[in-house]
């Protein structure tokens, strides 16, 4: 609770916005920290995993919404993923994660 | 994807491409290699997958193309009129397994003394031959075996690699009954009659002195040692055997008959090639359409096959070549005899020459007549003329 307390005041009053707070799981994050566990198994919250800036890896994401060569976006729970690059590909997708291959030039959150 | 599960290579194309592909993450379809195309997308996936396709293309109303056919289903439907092809080649393996089993031949190195049918016999007494499982092979019983058997065999190695059994021998001078005969006591002899011309002795004592006449049969040097007493009387002789180099002058008689007549091979026609098959011990010979008349010459010799320097087959080929030819007469002219006779001559005037022998004298001529020639004529020579015979026991035992 210690942990969750000082996320609370350093990250969320100076960086979230007003709307994203609401939405946002909290809770969640402070029941997982309190029991000491991975976030992402009591949230929905999405996993990135980056192997340099060629390869991203994501997991617990909902679909994929639009899919170009040089943009690629995906819809998570709560929030939406904005992949920029060039050459973008998707080199695997399954129900539980997205492995996209390229360029990676920028990622955004919206 | 593994490289062994069977998959597709398809293209989808529709305006609700997007919506397909997400519909294909909500059912469990696992896609791979997803691009985007110019109107719809490329991607790869299993063909258990790709059977689950279509309630999600009626929902979408998309249009998907296969373009490529990945995996062992695929290749083995492409060729399932090819599957005797690959059933003999399944056969061939295993009849090449099963023949590596077996020892198909034997080689056999370092030998002189002993020939390879000498030691290839000793094997089949052995149960080792051609043909036997390597796992009934015990090697170190076979090296003791021909260490036995042979007793001038000092060294044997026996080894296996592929088919082939390795023979490796080291062959001594051991000393032979014979040679052992050395040490018992002998005589120095005359081989002919000679003046003696230089005489170094080594043991026994002389009979003769330089300059002496012998004749054959005349004993040189006694294989005898008088031990004396201090009044000069004699104690005891000791037979010992007796070893000197006594050189002397003697002569050969030399002749040479040779006839001017010969027979020479005239080879007339073209060869003719008859092959035999063999496989093991068992052969089969090609009909051949020619028959080799009286005067004709018979070469053989044999291939046999292997898969590599170590891996024999079982399998043999015989060439046979049949060369005809026709014996004619022929007559040397008389310089052709000339020279047949002085290589002659000097051929064995060369012989003793390494023999230590020294020639004094050559008197030998070559006459020809109508029939042919001889050459005969008088050799004189300076040599060894010592030769060894025992003494025998009953003759010493008289003497002591």
């Amino acid at each position: 609770m210690k942990a969750h307390r000082h996320f609370v005041r350093t990250q969320i009053r100076t960086h979230f916005f007003q709307k994203e707070k609401k939405s946002y799981p909290f809770l969640h994050i402070a029941l997982a920290s309190m029991l000491q566990i991975p976030a992402e198994t009591v949230t929905e919250l999405p996993v990135l995993s980056m192997t340099g800036r060629h390869r991203l890896r994501v997991e617990n994401y909902t679909s994929v919404l639009t899919y170009e060569v040089e943009r690629i976006v995906l819809l998570c729970p709560g929030i939406s993923l904005i992949i920029l690059g060039k050459h973008l590909k998707i080199a695997r997708l399954d129900r539980d994660e997205i492995l996209i291959e390229g360029y990676i030039e920028n990622i955004a959150y919206r | 994807m593994s490289h062994i599960s069977n998959y597709v290579c398809c293209r989808v194309t529709g305006n609700a491409s997007m919506r397909f592909v997400n519909l294909c993450k909500n059912n469990g379809i696992e896609l791979e290699n997803l691009t985007a195309d110019a109107d719809g997308f490329r991607m790869t996936m299993r063909v258990e997958d790709f059977k689950r396709l279509r309630p999600l293309i009626r929902k979408t109303h998309v249009r998907v193309h296969i373009l490529n056919r990945r995996g062992p289903a695929f290749f083995f439907y492409r060729h399932h009129l090819r599957l005797w092809f690959l059933a003999g080649m399944i056969l061939c393996s295993l009849m090449i397994w099963y023949m590596s089993l077996f020892i198909w031949q034997i080689d056999i190195s370092g030998n002189s003394k002993y020939t390879d049918d000498l030691i290839l016999q000793s094997l089949r007494t052995m149960n080792v031959d051609t043909g036997c499982r390597k796992s009934d092979l015990s090697l170190p019983s076979i090296e003791e075996e021909l260490r036995i058997i042979y007793h001038q065999i000092i060294w044997v190695s026996a080894s296996v690699t592929g088919t082939r059994l390795q023979i490796e021998i080291r062959e001594g001078n051991l000393q032979t009954d014979n040679e052992n005969m050395e040490d018992i006591p002998s005589n120095l002899t005359a081989m002919s009659d000679a003046t003696i011309t230089s005489m170094v002795i080594r043991h026994g004592t002389a009979s003769v002195k330089t300059g002496d006449s012998v004749q054959a049969g005349d004993v040189l040097v006694e294989g005898k040692v008088y031990i004396y007493n201090e009044d000069e009387t004699l104690k005891k002789i000791d037979y010992t055997r007796a070893d000197a180099d006594i050189m002397g002058d003697y002569e050969v008689y030399y002749q040479k008959e040779y006839s001017g007549k010969y027979m020479d091979k005239e080879y007339t026609g073209a060869t003719h090639r008859g092959i035999t098959l063999e496989f093991w011990k068992k052969s089969l010979k090609l009909p051949e359409f020619y028959s080799p008349g009286k005067n004709c010459e018979e070469w053989t010799w044999e291939k046999k096959f292997r898969l590599t320097p170590t891996f024999y087959l079982p399998f043999a080929i015989r060439f046979t070549d049949y060369i005809p030819y026709e014996m004619n007469e022929k007559k040397y002219t008389d310089e052709e005899l000339r020279e047949m006779a002085a290589e002659d001559l000097q051929n064995y005037l060369s012989e003793l020459t390494k023999k230590g022998v020294q020639i004094i004298r050559n008197s030998v001529t070559i006459l020809l007549d109508a029939d042919g020639g001889h050459a005969e004529g008088i050799l004189s020579l300076n040599g060894p003329i010592g030769k060894r015979e025992p003494i025998d026991s009953g003759s010493m035992a008289a003497v002591r």
